[in-house]
């Protein structure tokens, strides 16, 4: 692989050498603790209980405690004149509220989340008491020298059980939120009987999956600096005058960030800067908890005048952070003779934990996935997601879907073998046709050509043939005594690119491409690197709009000080949805270039396909040379690019009818897997994940992207299990017993890529991130429960309760 | 915090044992370190530190060493210096074709870089119940070596153990070499099996260290020794006493679960269920008699 491609040639689709790489291979890159800092250092007190009313604060010896400066929910005004309008982030306004407001709330979809507890806990290791002191190690132990006081209340620990009057906490019932879709017979009760009765087959099931914790490498980390006016200087209260504060760390969406601390602090937009240093994953995990730890750094350096640095270290931050949502999922499906599926009904039930957070939108996409890929007449969802006592649940990778398809995919094998058709004749059954319509009514207008994709993955894992040896394989292990038993299972599955419905719409994002003085075009986007490779992309994706060299493009650091709102660094959106957004400013550069005449003696070169629909990457058309150096004339010059929506993307959400994405990735992933029965451990031989996403932008990236899903996906259906506490704390704080899979625990993960080129991304992209997170679980339970021969319905399938499903009586499933 | 702790180190083993038996009359004894691989672990998780720390690294002209001694019968064995560490031993032949049990366990100790620090020596005296390198070496009749300003003593390793964590050793006293007997070295019937919670950096959730010779058909001078089944590491007595004498044929699993309960009570804790443990370990003990069979 060489480092640049030669002259003239497209780095779209190249194997051009990552633009963060060297730094990162040397260990030069600086993360948020690594750069030079001269201030404070901050720690957390966190309450020991699941709920209860904070009865006393107390300061045990030890600490000399006048050399500390120490935040609690006092310190901010419980009420303040916002400065601001409602926010309008994740969807539309509620009605307008110009009163007072609540300045210590986490501000996201819902206001009910606190900076620091007031007066009620409703999760164990909740924030209640800020320190600051000059010594990181002395402040880290001062946290454990304070002791809260806390009368216990009824605390909601598990999510399925119904909540008892005193254990409710939010609204009448303790929902955050619900949906209900429905399509055909769905839609009419007596209709619906009909289907179930005339169906051959109606098969139920319920299954179950487990949070998951992230797990980046860098642990969330924030360097906070508040600049006080000379007058609120002086004193300790709450400033009176408009102030800057300054937010570098470890984070996925810089302007997430920004909203809250605005909130926060009631400052006007350009008081705040918030500025992404380098960041070791994300994960979703850094999608809202930045904001958390941003606003106590904050806090903790309004009081202390002083910059602060607050760095979670594995423990607190796997016990105080989001988590992958648990979901319990009952399914039932009417099919016919031949296994086709006539209706299906969900009831999706998610763990939101303590507070709201992004609950509503992660229910939203689990809801939309929980139909799969399948043409089905007739649908009823019903989903919602509920409070329990825990630390919230929040974005993970798949956001929803992962947890909805993993019950489908369960399910359908499990139809498949009352019906008495192989796993992948069920499929082909059901999988959906171009001019068929998904459960939300979406007809798919992409030309999917899902069977034929779905029998490449099954050739490339030698799945039929397999099958047909692992069932003799087995049955000879059976009579002979052998602990061996083997077998292969498959998921077909889509992800939705982007935010779901008009939520792009909201989003409104905004990229900017500015000329440097060196000449240099400068992509000023606020999405963030964060191991997967986005600069390089956006560097690829400028260069060839431009039709320059990647040495002329420099991406630059996501600071809000000096980049637009191009949304947050999630929902598969970053290539697909600001990727599109970076080639469509450059056209934007160039039209004023050409403008102002200076491309007029430009040599022209050979016409070449639009970028996309909306960009056609006019830059191509000049030399490189001559439109360099017509840049170097114009520095300052600034090209601009605001999101337009696919036409067509009309989407309900009262009825949640409509389409609720521009576009989806399509895949069929396979395991194989051989199961030692003396102990129950599985071991994978081989797995094949094949998809679409439309051009591939950067194969290098793009097979990480899957790879790392993949692996991450298998870690979720057989090791990692959140193990919690009486007081729905996280037990297994820590990477030696929340067991994360190593190399040595997964084969060679093979990709596959089909590539149809979607109008509305950059030269055909679309998004990637989540949908190797969707298929592995049910790919390797499904095979898990071929070798097993026995219903498995919940994940991680550990050992232990693989053990224990298979020393059950006949006919009980778990 | 570690800038608190105060640490020497001695260069001579007379240096050692004289510090060690100073401090111990102090009340503060130092607390030996060789590999650091659980005394760092400790220290990041907040346990009690130790205030005073012996850095063992100065010894390793007298402690690294892994010699020939003479055994009883004017046999040879193998003595393992207390800073012998895993991958030391995984370079020695010897082990690899007389010992397996001791080179299969050193082998899935952590990783590379574990096995390049951990020591047996810090492995027997940190006493967890889910150690890999204790298991081993008592199934195979180690001996520990401990001396100090007073003399030299040595105890047996399957005596070594006083409690859950605990050890016979003296805090002026020195574990200096680990011995494994004449009779140990190509002993037929060794078998080992760890089940961790993944492939590699795992601890034990359940394991097996076992040695089943067969004389005339019959299993005899057996060793069973289970991990992560009980405070401590642990030979299973009424599990040897039942099995010897006996011919394959005679054995069901059925009672090896029944003479297994006799030994061990394992517990749920947080990498694993006491359920899973116990038949786990009698699958594992059926199939290593199976294995082992001649
Ligand atoms: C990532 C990781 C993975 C691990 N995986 C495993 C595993 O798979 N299996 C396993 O069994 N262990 C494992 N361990 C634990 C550890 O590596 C082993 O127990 C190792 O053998 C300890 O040796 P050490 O030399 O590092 O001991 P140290 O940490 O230096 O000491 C351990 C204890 O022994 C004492 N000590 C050391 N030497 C002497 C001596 N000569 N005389 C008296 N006392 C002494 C120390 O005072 C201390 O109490 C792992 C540890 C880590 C960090």
């Amino acid at each position: 692989m060489s480092d640049k491609t030669a002259p003239g040639k497209p780095h779209v689709g190249s194997q051009m050498i990552r633009t963060d790489g060297r730094d990162k291979v040397l260990g030069l890159t600086q993360y948020v603790d690594d750069e030079a800092f001269s201030g404070w250092h901050g720690a957390t007190v966190r309450s020991p209980v699941a709920r209860g009313r904070i009865r006393s604060i107390r300061f045990l010896e030890g600490p000399d405690w006048r050399q500390f400066v120490i935040v609690d929910a006092r310190d901010i005004p419980r009420f303040a004149h916002s400065i601001h309008g409602a926010d309008a982030s994740h969807g539309p306004a509620e009605a307008g509220q110009t009163a007072d407001v609540d300045l210590n709330i986490v501000k996201m979809i819902v206001d009910d989340q606190p900076y620091l507890v007031r007066d009620e806990i409703r999760h164990k290791h909740e924030a209640v008491v800020l320190l600051a002191h000059p010594d990181r190690d002395l402040v880290r132990w001062a946290a454990t020298r304070v002791h809260i006081e806390v009368e216990p209340l009824p605390a909601v620990l598990d999510y399925r059980q119904q909540a008892s009057p005193a254990q409710i906490q939010h609204g009448k019932d303790n929902i955050f939120k619900a949906y209900s879709l429905r399509k055909g017979a769905g839609e009419q009760e007596d209709l619906w009987q009909k289907v179930l009765a005339d169906a051959t087959h109606v098969v139920s099931g319920v299954y179950e999956t487990g949070a998951q914790e992230q797990a980046y490498i860098e642990p969330q980390g924030i360097v906070a600096h508040v600049e006080l006016a000379p007058e609120d200087e002086a004193h300790g209260r709450w400033p009176q005058k408009p102030f800057h504060v300054h937010i570098r760390g470890s984070m996925q969406c810089p302007y997430y960030v920004h909203n809250a601390m605005k909130h926060l602090f009631n400052q006007p937009d350009d008081r705040i800067q918030i500025v992404q240093t380098a960041t070791g994953g994300g994960f979703g995990g850094k999608e809202d908890y930045p904001s958390i730890i941003a606003g106590h750094a904050a806090l903790l350096s309004w009081k202390a005048r002083q910059p602060v640095k607050m760095i979670y270290d594995r423990v607190e931050d796997m016990q105080s952070t989001t988590k992958r949502h648990p979901c319990q999922t009952r399914l039932t499906t009417a099919l016919d003779a031949q296994g086709r599926l006539l209706a299906l009904e969900a009831q999706v039930l998610m763990d939101g934990g303590a507070y709201v957070t992004l609950s509503p939108v992660v229910l939203s996409r689990g809801t939309i996935h929980a139909a799969g890929p399948y043409s089905i007449d007739h649908v009823r969802i019903d989903a919602k997601v509920v409070l329990s006592n825990t630390a919230p649940n929040g974005a993970f990778r798949g956001f929803g879907a992962p947890q909805t398809i993993f019950a489908m995919e369960r399910h359908l094998d499990r139809c498949a073998k009352q019906v008495g058709i192989s796993p992948a004749e069920i499929r082909r059954q059901n999988l959906i046709e171009p001019g068929q319509s998904l459960a939300t009514g979406q007809v798919i207008r992409e030309p999917v050509a899902l069977r034929q994709w779905m029998q490449q993955t099954m050739d490339a894992l030698n799945y039929e043939e397999k099958r047909a040896n692992y069932k003799a394989f087995n049955d000879q292990q059976l009579r002979t005594g052998g602990p061996l038993r083997r077998g292969v299972g498959l998921a077909t599955f889509m992800h939705g690119c982007g935010f779901t419905g008009s939520g792009e719409v909201w989003l409104d994002s905004i990229v900017k491409v500015r000329v440097a003085s060196d000449g240099v075009v400068e992509v000023c986007a606020a999405n963030t690197e964060m191991g997967q490779g986005a600069q390089t992309v956006f560097t690829a994706i400028a260069a060839d709009a431009l039709g320059l060299d990647t040495d002329q493009i420099r991406v630059i650091q996501p600071d809000t000080d000096q980049v637009p709102n191009s949304g947050p660094t999630v929902a598969s959106r970053t290539s697909m949805v600001v990727g599109h957004l970076v080639a469509k400013a450059c056209d934007d550069l160039v039209r004023q270039v050409e403008e102002k005449g200076l491309l007029t003696g430009a040599r022209l070169l050979p016409s070449q396909a639009p970028i996309s629909e909306q960009s056609d990457g006019r830059g191509r058309r000049y030399a490189a040379a001559d439109l360099q150096a017509a840049l170097r004339q114009l520095p300052g010059l600034q090209g601009w690019a605001r999101y337009q929506p696919p036409p067509g993307v009309i989407w309900d959400d009262q009825t949640y009818k409509g389409v609720a994405y521009g576009t989806y990735g399509w895949a069929c992933y396979a395991a194989d897997v051989q199961v030692d029965t003396t102990t129950m451990e599985v071991r994978l031989l081989d797995f094949v994940a094949g998809q679409e996403v439309g051009r591939v932008l950067h194969p290098l990236l793009a097979a990480g992207q899957i790879i790392g899903g993949v692996v991450q996906g298998i870690g979720w259906a057989l090791w990692e299990d959140v193990v919690l506490d009486a007081q729905g704390g996280m037990a297994n704080a820590n990477l030696t017993t929340y067991v994360l899979p190593t190399m040595a625990d997964v084969p060679e993960i093979r990709t596959l890529f089909q590539e149809q080129p979607y109008g509305y991304g950059p030269f055909g992209a679309k998004g990637i991130g989540e949908l190797p997170m969707d298929g592995p679980a049910p790919a390797v339970i499904n095979a898990v429960a071929m070798a097993l021969d026995c219903d498995i319905c919940s994940i991680p399938a550990t050992p232990e309760r693989l053990l224990e499903l298979s020393m059950r009586p006949e006919g009980t499933s778990a | 915090m570690l800038a608190d702790l105060e640490v020497v180190r001695p260069t001579t083993l007379a240096q050692a044992f004289g510090l060690l038996s100073l401090s111990a009359q102090d009340g503060e004894p130092l607390r030996p370190m060789a590999g650091c691989t659980d005394l760092m672990v400790d220290a990041h998780f907040g346990k009690p530190m130790p205030k005073r720390l012996m850095d063992l690294s100065g010894l390793g002209k007298d402690l690294k060493k892994i010699e020939w001694f003479p055994g009883d019968n004017a046999d040879v064995g193998l003595r393992l210096g207390a800073l012998c560490t895993y991958a030391q031993a995984l370079a020695e032949p010897i082990l690899h074709r007389d010992l397996s049990l001791l080179a299969q366990a050193s082998a899935v100790v952590g990783a590379t870089q574990i096995q390049a620090r951990g020591t047996f020596a810090g492995n027997v005296e940190n006493a967890s119940p889910a150690a890999d390198g204790v298991p081993a070496l008592m199934a195979l009749d180690a001996v520990i070596v401990l001396q100090s300003a007073a003399g030299q003593r040595r105890v047996a390793l399957d005596h070594y153990y006083s409690g859950y964590r605990q050890t016979v050793r003296r805090s002026d006293e020195l574990i200096v070499a680990i011995e494994i007997p004449s009779q140990s070295i190509g002993k037929p019937g060794q078998w080992w099996r760890k089940v961790g919670t993944r492939s590699y950096q795992a601890i034990t959730k359940v394991g097996l260290a076992a040695v089943l010779p067969r004389k005339d058909g019959q299993l005899s001078d057996v060793r069973v020794v289970a991990v992560a089944m009980a405070p401590s590491i642990l030979r299973c007595q009424h599990v040897e006493q039942f099995l010897t004498a006996r011919a394959q044929a005679q054995i069901s699993l059925d009672q090896l679960r029944a003479e297994i309960a006799k030994d061990l009570k394992p517990i749920d804790d947080i990498r694993s269920k006491a359920t899973y443990r116990a038949e786990v370990f009698a699958r594992l003990l059926e199939q290593a008699l199976r294995q082992t069979a001649p």
